[in-house]
């Protein structure tokens, strides 16, 4: 699988990514490295432990990084979470936050799947 | 933009990806400083303040947000000259405004993109490096030693860096010297400040620094020496050229006060030794913090004073010198404040004229002195004009002439009853002008008192042109009459106001010696304690009674 069947599995936009960051090696670098960020677990963290403020900081970093990477499909998902949080008096809203849950899972598992084929 | 040096960009972003992708980009073109939130960044900022030719600013941070970073460095002189492009998710105009408000220069949006982010920085910096660059902004380019910029903002440094260590601050103001040039224009400026410079720089030890205050004036910075040598009054400069310098001092600065307002006090006390000769020194001392606080005080209160009633009108009768009769009366402003108590004029007049609220006050005790010279005249008591003062700043408003007179014809006072006092530097100015205004006063049947006559120069070239009807002589002129040559002097000028068809008043007799040297030449009208000192209103009344 090369990047750009991963992209297309996980519902990114490989174009967008390249015209923005302009260089492949760049996009594989920040991609692989996707898994190691924080922000889903400290969504999951901020949700378990009740702390509005601190949900809407993590989907709006998760947001972040999603957009950077031109993961669209989940930049989406947690773009309409975050809308939903902004005000920081509000938990995730539960369907919401399962449909973060499973477009985030879909890119994990897929990269994994490209890394394990690259080896 | 000089482009075989590459610049400094510090980035301060807490997500690590976010934060990789955008160093990524701009690696081939910037040296580059990460930061993985606010507080981090400004530690580099303030290490690295030389180098850094701009910044990338996320807001949504934990421990110190970019709306805090940005907050931290806006009042900052030199930090605040270094342009800060913020990056942001969602751009919504509340946001912008915000952070422009705060002095962001730029904004960039996620998800990056390299050729928008280059362009970015790329033309920000160069706008920065055409208007101005660092060094010129932390160095003045006559002495060498900080610009006032610089040393506020390296001053502040060093009190936040050793909260434990005394320091005191201290303004040098350069005096111009007899033998000096006649003003102080750019090359005397110049051949005074050098000097004076390198004597701060000698002065300077480990951790204090000097700086260019302004034009005449040098500010310094430095450890407290207990029982140490104060600097240095008379300076010489290479072509032997002396200069003297006073100076303000500080001690023991808190470290918790702005160093501009450090700054003021330093002035301050320069200030309450501007025209005494052979003072060179003032610290700012209790007392001159007590004058001062008395002093913002003054300024806080006024404006409710005249809602509140605090202002009462006083009244200082004028007496015929050879008949003794009631002739007329001066309106003084007393303020009675409830808890600061009596306030000298002296302390408030100065504060009044300095800040233009004298043209409110002047204008309140005209309306309150119409109303009392009606109610008067409605008992049937005599009727004499009264005289109310109208300060230069009053004066010099456009709206002075209708306001005042509207005022009158709106109460609708007796024929002849107002005066208005006017001094000499009230002519500062276009004399046609001034001529046109009184005229205007005295064909509405206001009555010109010219106050303080003699205390100035510009009078004898005017009184002539000006349409006044009433000369006051002053105190100080008063005070002199024991002196057979100044009588003379004084009797000439007498001569010559009444040739000229004034009447002439001296106020502040105070002994019978003095009515009777102001009888003998000839003079029309005496005020002062010798009659009576200045009246409330119901005793005033009682006066006019008697």
């Amino acid at each position: 699988m090369t990047l750009q069947e991963c992209y297309c599995r996980i519902q990114g936009d490989y174009a967008d990514a390249l015209k923005r960051l302009m260089r492949d090696q760049l996009i594989e670098r920040f991609v692989l490295n996707f898994p190691k960020d924080q922000s889903m677990q400290q969504l999951r963290d901020a949700t378990a432990a009740g702390i509005q403020n601190d949900a809407f900081r993590a989907t709006h970093t998760l947001k972040g990084v999603a957009k950077n990477l031109s993961l669209t499909k989940l930049a989406d998902s947690a773009s309409e979470l975050a809308e939903q949080l902004r005000d920081g008096t509000q938990m995730p809203d539960p369907i919401l936050l399962a449909e973060v849950e499973k477009d985030y899972k879909l890119v994990i598992d897929t990269l994994a799947v490209y890394v394990e084929e690259k080896e | 933009m000089n482009n075989s040096v590459k610049r400094t960009v510090l980035v301060i972003e807490d997500n690590e990806i976010n934060r990789g992708i955008l160093c990524a980009l701009l690696e081939d073109q910037y040296n580059i400083l990460e930061a993985e939130n606010g507080k981090v960044g400004l530690n580099l900022f303030q290490t690295h303040l030389r180098k850094i030719s701009a910044i990338l600013l996320d807001l949504q941070m934990p421990v110190m947000n970019g709306y805090e970073f940005l907050e931290s460095v806006q009042d900052d002189p030199l930090m605040s000259t270094v342009p800060i492009i913020v990056i942001t998710a969602n751009n919504t105009i509340e946001e912008e405004e915000r952070c422009l408000a705060l002095g962001a220069s730029d904004f960039i949006t996620k998800p990056y993109n390299k050729g928008v982010v280059l362009h970015r920085i790329s033309s920000i910096i160069k706008l920065r490096e055409s208007v101005s660059t660092i060094s010129a902004i932390e160095y003045d380019v006559t002495t060498g030693i900080y610009t006032r910029q610089a040393f506020i903002h390296h001053a502040t440094q060093i009190l936040t860096d050793h909260p434990d260590q005394q320091y005191d601050l201290l303004i040098a103001e350069l005096v111009k010297s007899e033998d000096a040039l006649g003003r102080y224009d750019q090359a005397a400026v110049k051949k005074m400040i050098k000097p004076a410079a390198q004597k701060v720089r000698e002065m300077l030890r480990e951790d204090s620094i000097g700086g260019r205050y302004s034009e005449i004036r040098l500010v310094c910075l430095f450890r407290s020496v207990p029982n140490g040598t104060p600097p240095e009054v008379v300076l010489r400069n290479d072509e032997g050229l002396v200069v003297t310098a006073k100076y303000g001092i500080v001690q023991n600065v808190p470290h918790d006060i702005p160093v501009m307002t450090l700054c003021d006090h330093a002035l301050t006390a320069i200030q309450s030794i501007q025209h005494q000769y052979g003072h060179y020194y003032a610290y700012y001392d209790k007392q001159l913090q007590q004058n001062e606080r008395y002093h913002n005080a003054i300024e806080q209160n006024m404006a409710n004073a005249i809602r509140k009633q605090q202002f009462k009108v006083y009244y200082q009768p004028k007496h015929d010198i050879k008949t003794g009769k009631l002739v007329g009366a001066e309106a003084l402003i007393r303020w009675i404040h409830p808890e600061l108590g009596f306030i000298s004029p002296a302390d408030f007049i100065p504060v009044f004229e300095q800040t233009g609220f004298v043209a409110e006050s002047d204008f309140y005790v005209w309306q309150r002195t119409c109303r009392n010279q009606r109610v008067w005249n409605e008992m049937g008591l005599p009727q004499i004009p009264i005289s109310v003062n109208c300060s230069q700043r009053s004066f010099a408003d456009d709206n002075m002439v209708s306001r005042w007179l509207n005022a009158k014809k709106e109460i609708g006072v007796p024929e002849g009853s107002m005066h208005i006092e006017i001094t000499e530097s009230a002519f500062i100015g276009v004399v046609e002008e001034m001529v046109k205004k009184l005229q205007q006063l005295r064909e509405n049947d206001v009555q010109i008192e010219l106050d303080d006559f003699g205390s100035g120069y510009s009078s004898l070239n005017m009184l002539g042109e000006l349409p006044i009807d009433v000369a006051k002589l002053d105190m100080g002129f008063v005070n002199q009459i024991e002196s057979p040559k100044k009588q003379k002097v004084i009797a000439a000028c007498v001569n010559l106001i009444h040739n000229l068809n004034y009447k002439i008043v001296v106020e502040g007799v105070e002994t019978e010696q003095q009515i009777q040297i102001a009888k003998n030449l000839g003079i029309d009208y005496g005020q002062g304690f010798y009659y009576s000192k200045p009246l409330p209103e119901e005793e005033f009344e009682n006066y006019l009674k008697s």
